[in-house]
């Protein structure tokens, strides 16, 4: 039997030695090559260099803001921006992270609802003060302002007012025709419609309901206007929802769920309704302008009808809705003189014309507001009108209370469906979401007096 | 020279009857036992592949149909979302990191695994228990809780923004399991054959190298692709650790495109297919290893 | 032919290369070996999961909320006794082991049959391997999306049967009344049955091919050959993928948040799906953080607990 060279136990171990040898050679590489994130970038001369996180990132989005970047570049040289795009449905998460971990970038774009989590761990910088020093100032939206500054717990300013969402209805304008239907211009249009076209053994209903993730948005954009109610609280800070009107109209409202509803919608999220409707498988879709450019890639525009909302029996046009969405810079970066610069752009007669413009969303600027391209987009001529209507009040909700996420989208969803599926009534799950809502608020003007 | 000594012949592979495999007896009475056992065969498989393939098939469908359409076929045929996830997304870079990420993860992990698999399936150590249990304590705890430590630990170390902070941690979550898995595979080659390396003159490391090794291949393909699949699907820790958006990879660059104001399924569904095509041709090409090695003929001599 | 040569016996029943003479240097070289073998990933594990995993045992014990830091404090067992009179607790609890002990056993069973189909000799074996095992590389946004398309009522399977008549339009599997469950599970088979196709697939392997051949000459039917020869080899690596992947679908929320969110009704949360909702939707990360304890406490119970009964089983 031959025998290879002596393999006594005094022989080194090749491969074990290479193997390690790798492996911390790639780690020491690592380390050595590791290169954080741009952060504020050095201060030399006057260049300064920012970062902003998107919130809502969407390929077309990312674009139209790129290019905003690239406008405010153009006119500051010594700026420059760099853009960090967050998924739409975890930003938060990443957000809370970077707070934590005192790695937050200079600017951010939230939405008004955003706002309250934020402040509370003391992660924006206001505003206010800034505002007043500027130009642009008379020239922003009073409304819009409101709104912006309703969702801070403090009431100050954390985020510009650039554009802002509204709630729309959208319909089959093609199969409203074929029907011979008008547009719905009532509630009572909208119920009847809802009926005649549903036709189940074609597989087409006259509505699709939101069930799932997210419900609270719709249930109050239908909710509401039916109702004719203006205020989330009354005077006492007492809750609503519970209010004889609100109870009358879920009831009424609910009752299409499964009639002229798929029952698939009880878990319906928003890409369940998105593809529920564009596929031709419900007649009108409630949703915000926002989603307009989906559903006229699905559909043609001459498909797609948009209406905003319908009055009251009591004559009141409730607008609800109303999301301010802007932009923000946090307190602890660098540079917040330069941040605040791309701040104004956004409300600018040139940014913000440009930005609204491209999101589809409603200009904060008031000379903006008065450009031709904002009659020209069906979404936003339907809210426009809605929001000039008689008697039309804006609904504001509660952002500003920390509980209120939590309490809309993870405590009342599964109540929610068991509403609809008729294991419990309307009044009965109202009476308790009521209760919740007042305690937070209750909360809130304790804390708000100290 | 016995086939372990011999170059030429154990560099050529050898494969004997596949265990498992039905020897095809020729018995003409029983042709009909022929057709029943290819039956045996197709059905349960055509079912598997149907289960399979009817999920991918509504992906591509979405990917190549226009944008409302209801047909079900992709006609007429578009490549508009293919187009929209390429050039909007910046898909490309997302698809370069996806590699360096999990091809690193592949790796590391296989060698870590096989280290310590190698201890886990031929020796007893005071600790052993301790080390497994520990091991699949990692486990047990999702890594969304332990997001901002994490983020700490890798800021300390200045790795944030670093596609290292991604390897590492892909690979420490999938540790368990490697360990666990090439552990099992090791333990499945029978230790008489490294004795009888060592009584020809090798190390143990040589007698690894030269004889195990080689009869590890359907366990490195498993644990392996495990590995890299795991780090090419990661989301969570590529969204938490880079802020660059030129180190996200392909996970994050298809959530863009899903989310409460816009849902384009065409373009997702056109991204996911471009993501799977490199897995599924790796797939492809690795199965082939997973034959039975030579340890049939090594042991009988 | 092998000579013999006085070897040494660890006590594994593995040897060590014969010695030349000086047995203490080996001795000891061959105790530090799978010290040394473990080393990196102990140290891994070291650095990178122990303080995480301390800060969550640290968070169960406090109030903390990042939207509400004026609640945020020392809780002490708060959060555990808030728990124990949870009723959505107890309910994901008990979905949670209905969930992972079917899925479990639904992947093991499926996936073992299509590893041994695939280990048969026939035409295009190659293709059907890559084309079975692709589920699993399919990433999790991706399969979650599908799944929604091809369960909604508009875009889905379910619309054009209803068109040929099986079942009516606009209702789904998902939010059916007790189909649910059916529909995620699913769902989540089509990922998890290839994870043990390609495991068992790769054991198979090691099966030696004259075990077989002396079972056929025993004339042995197939059950009776899967029964002595293939199980007894795959066995072991099986039993620890099995609880690998238990935990892992323990853990593993995104199929479920996504196409149910947990409903309808919370019929579909489990408990880590609790987590999530608690910890990140609602921010509440102190009890989120005590349920993540409860959940890691009772894993680890019930893994040594499986470890015993499959280890009393393997001695038999």
């Amino acid at each position: 039997m031959t025998r290879h060279a002596p393999a006594a136990g005094g022989r080194s171990l090749p491969l074990r030695r290479v193997v390690a040898a790798a492996s911390a050679a790639v780690l020491m590489l690592g380390l050595a090559a590791c290169s954080n994130s741009g952060g504020g970038g050095g201060d030399s001369e006057k260049k300064v260099a920012l970062q902003l996180w998107d919130t809502d990132t969407r390929p077309d989005r990312t674009a139209n803001l790129k290019a905003l970047i690239a406008m405010f570049e153009k006119e500051n040289p010594n700026i420059t921006i760099s853009y960090l795009g967050l998924p739409t449905d975890s930003y938060m998460q990443k957000l809370s992270t970077a707070i934590a971990t005192k790695s937050t970038p200079d600017l951010v774009t939230p939405k008004a609802s955003d706002v309250a989590a934020l402040v509370a761990q003391n992660a924006l910088a206001p505003l206010d003060d800034r505002l007043a020093g500027s130009s642009i100032a008379k020239k922003i939206d009073p409304n819009m302002l409101k709104s912006a500054k309703a969702a801070a717990p403090d009431d100050k300013l954390y985020l510009t007012p650039a554009t802002a969402l509204a709630d729309a209805i959208y319909y089959r304008a093609d199969w409203f025709q074929q029907a011979g239907l008008a547009k719905p211009a009532t509630w009572d249009d909208f119920f009847s419609d809802a009926s005649t076209l549903t036709d189940p053994s074609a597989g087409r209903f006259g509505y699709t309901i939101r069930g799932g993730a997210g419900f609270f948005s719709q249930f109050v954009q239908m909710v509401y206007p039916m109702a004719g109610v203006g205020t989330f609280f009354d005077s006492k800070g007492r809750s609503t929802l519970d209010s004889p009107a609100v109870v009358a109209a879920t009831e009424k409202y609910v009752s299409l769920y499964g009639k002229d509803t798929a029952k698939s919608d009880l878990t319906a999220d928003f890409k369940t309704m998105v593809a529920q409707f564009d596929n031709g498988g419900a007649a009108m879709l409630s949703h915000s302008i926002g989603s307009y450019p989906t559903h006229i890639a699905a559909l043609k525009p001459s498909q797609v009808g948009v209406v905003g909302t319908f009055p009251a029996d009591n004559g009141k046009t409730i607008v609800t809705g109303q999301m301010v969405t802007g932009f923000g810079m946090f307190k602890a970066g660098a540079h917040q003189d330069a941040a605040w610069k791309f701040l104004e752009f956004t409300m600018s007669k040139e940014g913000n014309s440009f930005w609204a413009q491209k999101s589809g969303y409603l200009p904060g600027n008031t000379d903006v507001a008065k450009e031709s391209w904002v009659a020209s987009n069906p979404a936003m001529t339907a809210a426009l009108d809605t929001q000039k209507a008689k008697n039309a009040t804006v609904l504001q909700q509660p952002y500003y209370l920390p509980q209120f996420s939590a309490i809309t989208t993870t405590d009342l969803l599964p109540k929610w469906q068991k509403v609809l599926q008729g294991d419990e009534s309307a009044k009965a799950f109202l009476t308790d979401a009521a209760k919740q809502l007042t305690a937070a608020q209750q909360d809130y003007l304790k804390r708000s007096k100290k | 020279m016995t086939l372990l000594e011999d170059p030429i012949a154990r560099s050529l592979p050898v494969e004997p009857p596949r265990p498992g495999a039905q020897t095809e007896r020729r018995r003409p009475r029983h042709r009909g036992r022929r057709v029943l056992d290819r039956l045996s065969l197709w059905v349960p498989l055509g079912l598997f592949l149907l289960f399979t393939l009817v999920p991918l098939y509504w992906m591509v469908l979405f990917a190549f149909r226009p944008s409302g359409s209801t047909s079900l076929i992709p006609w007429p045929i578009t490549f508009d979302h293919f187009a929209s996830v390429w050039n909007g997304s910046g898909f490309g870079i997302y698809f370069q990191n996806s590699i360096i990420t999990a091809g690193a993860t592949l790796v590391v992990s296989t060698v870590i695994a096989l280290l310590g698999g190698y201890a886990l399936a031929r020796f007893a150590f005071r600790g052993k228990t301790l080390f497994l249990v520990v091991m699949l304590c990692t486990q047990f705890i999702p890594g969304a809780m332990m997001l901002i430590p994490l983020f700490e630990i890798f800021n300390t170390l200045g790795l944030t923004n670093n596609l290292i902070s991604l390897i590492i941690a892909d690979t420490v979550f999938h540790l368990p399991l490697s360990l666990v898995l090439m552990s099992g595979f090791i333990r499945n080659v029978p230790v008489e054959i490294e004795e009888a390396a060592w009584v020809d003159g090798c190390t143990r490391v040589q007698a690894f190298r030269l004889v195990v090794l080689p009869l590890l291949k359907p366990g490195i393909v498993a644990v392996g692709s495990f590995a890299f699949i795991s780090a090419w699907n990661n989301f969570l820790f590529a969204l938490m650790f880079m802020s660059q958006q030129d180190r996200f990879t392909v996970p994050v660059g298809l959530s863009y495109l899903l989310g409460e104001f816009g849902a384009d399924f065409g373009a997702l569904a056109a991204g996911g297919l471009v993501a799977i095509l490199p897995v599924v041709i790796l797939f492809a090409y690795v199965q082939k290893f997973l034959v039975q090695g030579m340890s049939a003929g090594a042991v009988k001599g | 032919m092998t000579v013999a040569v006085p070897r040494r016996r660890s006590s594994q029943g593995g040897l060590s290369p014969s010695p030349r003479g000086r047995q203490s240097p080996i001795a000891r070289r061959t105790r530090l070996y799978p010290y040394l073998l473990i080393a990196p990933a102990v140290l891994l594990v070291l650095v990178f999961l122990v303080y995480p995993v301390a800060s969550v045992f640290f968070y169960s014990l406090q109030h903390s909320n990042v939207t509400q830091p004026w609640n945020d404090g020392f809780a002490g067992v708060d959060n555990f006794t808030r728990m124990f009179g949870d009723p959505l607790f107890w309910q994901s609890l008990r979905f949670t082991l209905q969930w992972v002990l079917v899925e479990v056993a639904l992947q093991f069973v499926f996936g073992l049959a299509l590893a041994l189909l695939l280990n048969r000799t026939f035409v295009g074996r190659g293709i059907a391997r890559a084309l079975t095992f692709s589920p699993w590389a399919v990433s999790g946004i991706l399969t979650t999306t599908i799944w929604i398309l091809i369960y909604n009522p508009a875009t889905g399977i379910g619309r054009y049967l209803a068109d040929l008549g099986i079942g009516e339009h606009g209702t789904s599997l998902l939010s059916g009344q007790g189909t649910t469950f059916l529909a995620v599970v699913i769902a989540e088979l089509w990922k998890g049955v290839p994870f043990f196709a390609i495991l068992i697939l790769a054991d198979l392997q090691s099966v030696p091919g004259e075990l077989y051949e002396a079972a056929d000459v025993d004339g042995a039917g197939p059950l009776r050959r899967f029964v002595s020869v293939t199980w007894p080899h795959i066995r072991q690596a099986v039993v620890l993928a099995t609880l690998l992947r238990g935990v892992w679908e323990f853990n593993n929320v995104d199929l479920l948040y996504t196409l149910t969110g947990g409903g309808p009704a919370n019929s579909t949360t489990t408990l880590p799906l609790y987590v999530a909702q608690t910890a990140i939707q609602s921010r509440d990360f102190g009890y989120g953080s005590a349920l993540t304890v409860v959940a890691f406490l009772l894993l680890t119970f019930f893994s040594l607990l499986y470890l015993r009964l499959t280890k009393r089983g393997a001695e038999s």
